[in-house]
């Protein structure tokens, strides 16, 4: 086993307490409004629980993932913690792969904690479909922010305007209408998709591939910014 | 073991329309068994230097190897124990949470762990401190966690920037101590310092950089040059027959002894002090004004 997979663990208790932490009081605070309606109300249904957690998942878990992927590699440049790290026997790349790994598994266990305090408050919600679509909305928003990690600090900033820019393309280049349209389609993420189970546990296979795809090819720039370009300046 | 042949880097600033030329066409080679000193006025290259023998950046010009390997390669197969200049770890980790992620990172199975984290703490003094914050220690105890940390594993290549810098006289000397035990026949020793002391003290050889160049390298077991010697005369009372003995001597501004710089060959100052003693004055001592290293880093920097 590698060091860097050896050292998952570490990296894991250590994304929890800086950033789980901030992630689910971000979390709690963005369904604040939604549990003090719901809980107030006399009878919810269980469709309803589904529906307003799938609301509230779907509106926050944007946020989360830029608070649980930012500054990955740039962090660590800027403060210099690479200098020891990398002087032990380990892969860079590896490192960042798995904290990659990390921050997703910090995001699941956030959107789980989110999940049982809505349980706790209002009632069980049993909509898997809905932490799953957080779940591909993260690896697509992250994989775009850790792709920038290296370049720049406002990695998490890079994304939403890539994110917003790409919504501005298509609105005004349909892809179907123009090849400029279809080509701007290829190259900006997946931005539109409302859900990528719409049928329950089975998924729409297109835009899921295409989002993870998307998403793959992200990782492999950020992974390969990391393996072929300098760690870190003195100046 | 360590071989630099003609390496460039240069830093450029697009925005500030900047260019500074760190290191330039540098060639050194440090041997297995070696203490290897690099020292240099600030500016000089040192601290880029070694980011390129560690792989952090990439020579512009010139190749690296260590053992064979380019740098990174070596860095990720072997690790390097390594300590920089400045001591960047997480504040929120704790001294010992700190050196068992670093042991882990180095290697160190889990049944070995625990011991080697604790011996390095214990070598490095850090008992007390360790359930502190790496943000609640002075800057003296977070450099010597920085050195704990340098001191796992087993690497072939040390390489230490600046490693006595914010330590006390304390343990500056017990640094000293460590380097000893550190030094053995396969393993390169590279120390880059301020402190020329310091250096003379440990390194076999030292280069000295200036403007990112190889100004001068130093031998520990050369004989001193040739030409005028710069020594310190201090007497325990001031006597008339100093400057017919030493007449290029200048009293030296203490306060507290009477003393006195005076140059000259090494036959010149021993027919001085001959006849310094001779004519009654009592020498308390008879010292060189600058050490070896310091009369060389002196010429070397006025060079250029």
């Amino acid at each position: 086993m590698s060091n860097a997979l050896r050292f998952l663990p570490r990296q894991l208790a250590d994304h929890l307490v800086t950033r789980g932490v901030a992630m689910a009081v971000v979390g709690l605070v963005l369904m604040l409004p939604l549990l003090s309606t719901l809980h107030l109300g006399a009878h919810v249904t269980p469709e309803q629980v589904d529906l307003a957690f799938g609301q509230a998942l779907r509106a926050g878990a944007p946020l989360l993932t830029l608070v649980a992927t930012y500054g990955i590699v740039g962090a660590d440049a800027r403060q210099g913690f690479y200098r020891f790290l990398f002087s032990k026997p380990v892969s860079p790349t590896a490192y960042y792969a798995s904290a990659f790994v990390v921050a997703g598994m910090s995001f699941v266990v956030v959107e789980l904690v989110l999940a049982g305090v809505f349980a706790l408050l209002v009632g069980p919600t049993w909509s898997t479909t809905v932490l799953l679509d957080a779940a591909v909305g993260f690896v697509l928003l992250g994989a775009i922010v850790f792709a920038f990690s290296r370049f720049t600090r406002l990695d998490w900033l890079v994304a939403i305007l890539v994110t917003a820019v790409a919504n501005f393309a298509r609105w005004k280049y349909p892809p179907h209408d123009s090849t400029l349209g279809a080509v701007l389609n290829v190259i900006f993420p997946p931005t539109g998709t409302k859900t990528y189970f719409p049928e329950g546990m089975h998924p729409a296979w297109g835009p899921l591939a295409w989002a993870l795809g998307y998403a793959a090819v992200m990782l492999a720039i950020g992974l390969s910014a990391v393996r072929f370009l300098e760690l870190g300046s003195n100046r | 073991m360590i071989d630099v042949s003609h390496v460039s880097k240069t830093y450029r600033s697009v925005l500030r329309g900047r260019t500074v030329h760190a290191v330039r066409d540098l060639s050194l080679t440090v041997a297995a068994g070696e203490v290897f000193g690099i020292a240099g006025p600030n500016g000089a290259g040192k601290t880029t230097l070694l980011a390129v023998l560690l792989g952090f950046l990439r020579p512009d010009g010139g190749s690296v190897r260590i053992a064979g390997d380019v740098p990174r390669t070596f860095v990720e197969r072997h690790g390097v124990c390594y300590l920089s200049e400045l001591v960047d770890i997480p504040g929120w980790w704790s001294v010992r949470g700190a050196i068992d992620r670093y042991a882990l990172l180095t290697g160190i199975p889990g049944h070995a762990r625990p011991a080697a984290v604790r011996d390095a703490i214990e070598r490095l003094g850090l008992g007390e401190h360790r359930a502190k914050r790496i943000k609640q220690l002075s800057k003296g105890n977070r450099q010597r966690v920085g050195l704990a940390q340098a001191l796992l594993g087993d690497s072939p290549v040390v390489i230490l920037d600046e490693p006595t810098h914010g330590l006390d006289p304390l343990w500056t000397q017990r640094f000293r101590d460590i380097v000893a035990t550190l030094r053995r026949p396969d393993r390169a020793i590279v120390i880059a310092s301020h402190n020329l002391d310091e250096l003379e003290r440990l390194a076999d050889r030292v280069a000295i950089l200036d403007h990112g160049a190889l100004s001068r390298l130093v031998d520990g077991g050369e004989a001193p040059a040739a030409g005028a010697l710069a020594y310190r005369l201090v007497l325990e009372a001031d006597h008339a027959a100093v400057s017919a003995s030493f007449p290029t001597a200048r009293r030296t501004a203490s306060s507290r002894d009477v003393s006195f710089d005076v140059e000259g060959t090494i036959e010149e100052l021993n027919a001085g002090l001959r006849a310094l003693l001779a004519s009654g004055a009592v020498v308390r001592a008879f010292y060189p004004a600058r050490s070896r290293l310091e009369e060389s880093f002196r010429q070397a920097v006025e060079q250029s």
